[in-house]
């Protein structure tokens, strides 16, 4: 005879438990009156879950409202719209073989020819010094290349608000 | 309300994806009820602010959608509204104080939802409120999906063994629930 433990179990196991799983308790339930309550009360609570009642009233406009479809309120439109680049894990991926075969180019010259990196780094490091005027105007250069590079980017690869 | 099912979704989001207004209106329309449920399971009393948001998500995001590898524009909407939704729950916590630790207040289905009889209403409103709530979002989307293990996995991002497993334990902890609370004692002569 089954008892009630063994008659939740089942209850629990829903559509997993199998056809004579759910006889034996049906049976038991038959008989067992606090269990049929308890099958019943569950059986409601199921109802009530898969239950999908409607959305509040007026809440598409709601929603309507807030997406910035009409052109003059998007703030910032991509007029060639979103530029699809190449899925994330290929860039990682290309970004870091690009980083590996670096490494490896600098590795081989430092072993096969130490002297000529030892010279290549040199000249790197004593270029000849700047006045401050010139350095001045490379670092605004710079950042003004920067600024636009961002602006461009983000208003060709950034999909409108 | 609107099944999804009866209008040709891929054709709607071609639209979308166009700016077309009216195919806007028509893909909120169709799928609002469904966002609203998982936003309110999930989100509780931040519904609005999450079904709303997930919309704004999809329309900022709609590019990523790619219906070639065979998913389903719903599942995928449906994924986006439940971490939408598990976002503006984060959010609310007050910080410093771990998921697991923080108790949303738990709200429940509503009242339209469990209408049935107020004795049935209040113990499944209990029983909810007192089971884990990672089992209680699990056990909810169980039965707004069509009882889908397959789909809840989808939509949660969850292996299918830890789907079908917080769904077992969900359900022993109901049941464990309902037999505290008395369900025989409170039922008696009124079923």
């Amino acid at each position: 005879m089954m008892n009630c433990e063994r008659f939740l179990d089942i209850l629990a196991a829903g559509e997993d438990a199998s056809a004579p799983e759910i006889e034996e308790a049906r049976e038991h339930a038959a008989v067992c009156g606090e269990c049929r309550r308890v099958g019943e009360a569950f059986a409601a609570f199921e109802g009530a879950l898969a239950d999908v009642p409607p959305a509040p009233a007026a809440f598409a406009s709601r929603v309507m409202a807030r997406l910035p479809l009409d052109p003059e309120r998007r703030p910032l439109a991509a007029p060639l719209g979103r530029v699809e680049l190449l899925p994330t894990w290929i860039l990682s991926g290309a970004a870091a073989l690009a980083a590996a075969v670096l490494a490896c180019v600098v590795a081989y010259f430092a072993y096969t020819d130490p002297e000529g990196l030892a010279a290549a780094a040199n000249a790197f490091t004593n270029m000849p010094a700047v006045d401050a005027t010139t350095f001045g105007s490379i670092v605004g250069a710079t950042a003004a290349a920067v600024v636009v590079a961002g602006f461009l980017a983000y208003y060709y690869l950034v999909p409108a608000e | 309300m609107a099944r999804p099912s009866e209008f040709n979704e891929q054709d709607v989001v071609g639209r979308c994806r166009a700016g077309e207004q009216e195919a806007w209106r028509e893909l909120v329309t169709r799928y609002q009820d469904m966002v609203y449920a998982i936003a309110r399971r999930v989100a509780g009393p931040a519904a609005e602010d999450a079904a709303q948001e997930t919309f704004l998500r999809v329309f900022r995001k709609l590019h990523t959608y790619r219906a070639d590898g065979g998913a389903k524009f719903s599942s995928w909407l449906y994924r986006v509204a439940y971490n939408v939704a598990c976002d503006v729950v984060a959010r609310r916590r007050p910080t410093g104080i771990p998921a697991d630790e923080y108790e949303q207040r738990y709200e429940g289905p509503g009242p339209e939802e469990l209408a049935g009889s107020a004795e049935h209403a209040g113990l499944a409103r209990a029983a909810l409120a007192e089971i884990r709530p990672d089992y209680r979002n699990v056990l909810e989307l169980y039965y707004l999906m069509g009882k889908s293990y397959e789909q809840v996995a989808d939509i949660t991002a969850l292996p299918l063994g830890t789907v079908k497993s917080y769904i077992h334990r969900g359900k022993k902890e109901v049941l464990a629930s309902l037999c505290r609370a008395g369900v025989a004692d409170s039922l008696a002569g009124g079923v």
